[in-house]
């Protein structure tokens, strides 16, 4: 079988001391920067991307170690969901609900170990289905020439701020932001200066990697200023944690239902993990809670969006590995690493680097075994991490992200770029404008014109070619549904936020 | 009232963005290069705008936003980091995080002495990482005769 024998070639990639180690640190530092509280898998791999890609690591090394921080941010993001009631990020959001009542009954240490083990099933599971999968859509990849290139990016915009998406408007808003700030520096096509007021820095455009830090690196620390006084927060004790057979029976069917539904909203785009935890959650608690003890801290509560949760961060590789459009925030910070280094993801990455596809499939299988593996013994000494105070933290993740914009250019006027992106995050954020459309927009922007131009190119400048095959109708009528839907169905598909029922007015 | 001035400067910015565009001439003839330069940034000015005027017509409730006195400790935050990028490469790395991490740690609710210890462990910590463990060179400014 041809999958097998690529997936041997993975494993020989993958385990080379040196990408074990990586693939072992990185698994510890995710975990430690999940468990933080505040902090996610987004900003866990936005502040390693610059230190990454100055060590000058090679692509596959560099995306195992990312990778192997997105999956252990997922582990690490459930302790605090799971002690403090503190998601660190929108598809830990879930886990909260059953899993904060179970800490509340003393029976914080079997929360933890079975969301662990979820996280380790539905990890597995879309690992197993990225492998049956990319292939194939990198085959049907091939068939998109520029038109469909350019409609499948329209596609990325209108879907990324995803189907719990708030205010479609501002997620379009972002979008056009980050592609606005994209178009800063020498046009590729003709070569004349747009945007540049002639500034010599701004010739050769803006750096995603500084926006990426300064947005999500730089406006948490504005955050925890804000946030300091909300008060301290009540810590649960660790309990010893007794996993049964009979328990594990109980979640098993839960686990596995979680992990195939997390991985099918993994994959579609804009989707993400936030949809995957909570379809999760949903459906098992509609179908499945009979007696009604969802929500009161029922195992099956923590298991289901654990492995769903997991299960999507999987399907999320496939869409940016095989087109180069991210299903959520962390791939879209992970597809940045890869630009970076000069690695176009899409259907050639498969033809041209086969080393950096199945070397990271390999890793995410050898990752995930080490994060179960390290998580079961060592959940307490994570759950310490809890303890560290913000005022000693923040500092640190303000300074590491200072030191890796620094050495990627030792431009001081890249450092006062990303602290003026810092606060405009925190605007953004605060006026709950996703900041991940912008990131795409920046990452996007050029390929999308280059595009663009290359489709007006082979119809001498007539403009319908964009919609001339079925592949384009296709693509461009699911960007509209994938606008549109948000707006009709939202209220269903998203989690309700606490306090969002009570109205905040003007 | 927050979303309808965030929606007015998105309109704003989206007529100079678009205006501005317009200077832009590409070098190439018509038939070579169909899109121009300009073309996409005018799409984007479009788009932009529209985005804003719905703001401004449908707002979203405003955020809770943060109280003056926290809006001043914001602010202190930013001018300590732009300061600490304008002195990095004259006093050096490990003076300048010094005084940065001792400063944002206090202002997050450490003790000053907490605060100062913190920031000089942080400063040596993060420099022997970076610089001499990872290879990033890092500039040590007048510690560098040391």
């Amino acid at each position: 079988m041809e999958a097998l024998d690529l997936l041997l070639f993975g494993f020989s990639v993958a385990l080379t001391p040196q990408n074990l180690a990586l693939a072992l640190l990185g698994a510890f530092l995710g975990t430690i920067i999940g468990a933080l509280p505040g902090l996610g898998p987004t900003n866990g791999v936005a502040i390693l991307i610059p230190l990454a890609f100055s060590l000058n690591l090679v692509p596959a090394s560099a995306l195992i170690l990312l990778a192997s921080v997105y999956y252990g941010a997922m582990y690490g993001g459930r302790i605090s969901s799971i002690l403090l009631n503190i998601p660190g990020d929108e598809p830990a959001l879930m886990t909260t609900l059953d899993g904060y009542p179970m800490a509340r009954q003393g029976k914080a240490g079997e929360a933890l170990a079975i969301s662990a083990i979820a996280s380790f099933i539905g990890g597995f599971i879309a690992t197993v289905g990225l492998l049956l999968f990319a292939p194939l859509l990198a085959k049907f990849a091939l068939l998109f020439g520029p038109a469909e290139y350019f409609a499948l990016f329209v596609l990325a915009f209108t879907t990324i701020g995803g189907l719990t998406s708030r205010n479609q408007m501002k997620s379009l808003m972002a979008a056009a932001l980050g592609l606005m700030i994209g178009t800063v520096g020498l046009e590729h096509g003709t070569g004349i200066p747009r945007y540049t007021f002639n500034h010599m820095e701004l010739f050769e455009g803006i750096d995603f990697l500084v926006a990426i830090v300064g947005m999500f690196a730089i406006s948490e620390i504005l955050f925890f200023i804000e946030e300091r006084a909300a008060g301290r927060i009540e810590k649960v004790e660790l309990s010893k944690a007794r996993v049964t057979v009979e328990m594990l029976r109980t979640i098993a069917p839960t686990t596995l239902r979680g992990s195939v539904i997390g991985f099918v909203c993994g994959v579609l785009p804009g989707a993400g993990a936030s949809l995957g935890s909570f379809a999760a959650y949903t459906l098992e608690k509609r179908f499945f809670d009979r007696r009604g003890t969802f929500g009161t801290g029922d195992p099956r509560g923590v298991a289901a969006p654990e492995a769903g949760n997991n299960g999507a961060a999987g399907g999320a590789l496939i869409p940016m590995l095989t087109l180069g459009v991210p299903g959520s925030g962390t791939t879209a910070v992970l597809l940045a690493m890869l630009m970076a280094m000069n690695i176009t993801p899409g259907p050639l990455l498969f033809q041209e680097n086969p080393d950096v596809v199945w070397g990271l499939i390999a890793a995410l299988f050898i990752g995930n075994f080490m994060l179960l593996v390290m998580n079961l013994p060592m959940v307490g000494l994570f759950a310490r991490v809890l303890m560290v105070p913000s005022h000693i933290l923040m500092p640190i993740v303000g300074m590491v992200g200072f030191v890796g914009i620094y050495s990627i250019s030792h431009s001081l006027f890249d450092l006062y770029l990303m602290i003026a992106f810092g606060v405009g995050g925190y605007i953004l954020r605060k006026m709950e404008v996703p900041l991940v459309p912008v990131i795409l927009g920046l990452l996007l922007g050029t390929l999308m014109e280059e595009n663009l131009r290359r489709a007006l190119n082979i119809s001498n400048g007539d403009w319908t070619v964009l919609v001339s095959s079925p592949l384009a109708i296709g693509l461009w009528v699911f960007a509209l549904v994938g606008l549109l839907v948000p707006v009709v169905f939202g209220k269903f598909l998203r989690p309700s936020r606490p306090g969002e029922a009570a109205a905040v007015t003007d | 009232m927050s979303d309808r001035v965030l929606g007015a400067f998105a309109l704003i910015l989206a007529l100079a963005y678009g205006l501005y565009a317009r200077t832009f001439e590409s070098g190439l003839q018509v038939a070579m290069d169909p899109l121009g330069a300009s073309t996409f940034p005018y799409l984007l000015a479009i788009v932009l705008g529209i985005a804003g005027i719905y703001l401004v017509v449908r707002p979203d409730p405003s955020p809770h936003w943060p109280d003056r006195r926290h809006m001043l400790e914001m602010a202190a935050t930013i001018l300590v980091l732009i300061a600490y990028a304008m002195v990095l490469e004259a006093i050096g790395f490990v003076l300048a995080t010094f005084a940065a991490v001792a400063f944002i740690g206090w202002r997050l609710g450490a003790r000053p002495v907490g605060a100062v210890v913190n920031g000089a462990l942080v400063a040596i910590a993060l420099y022997t990482l970076f610089d001499q463990v990872l290879g990033l060179p890092l500039p040590l400014g007048p510690l560098d005769v040391i």
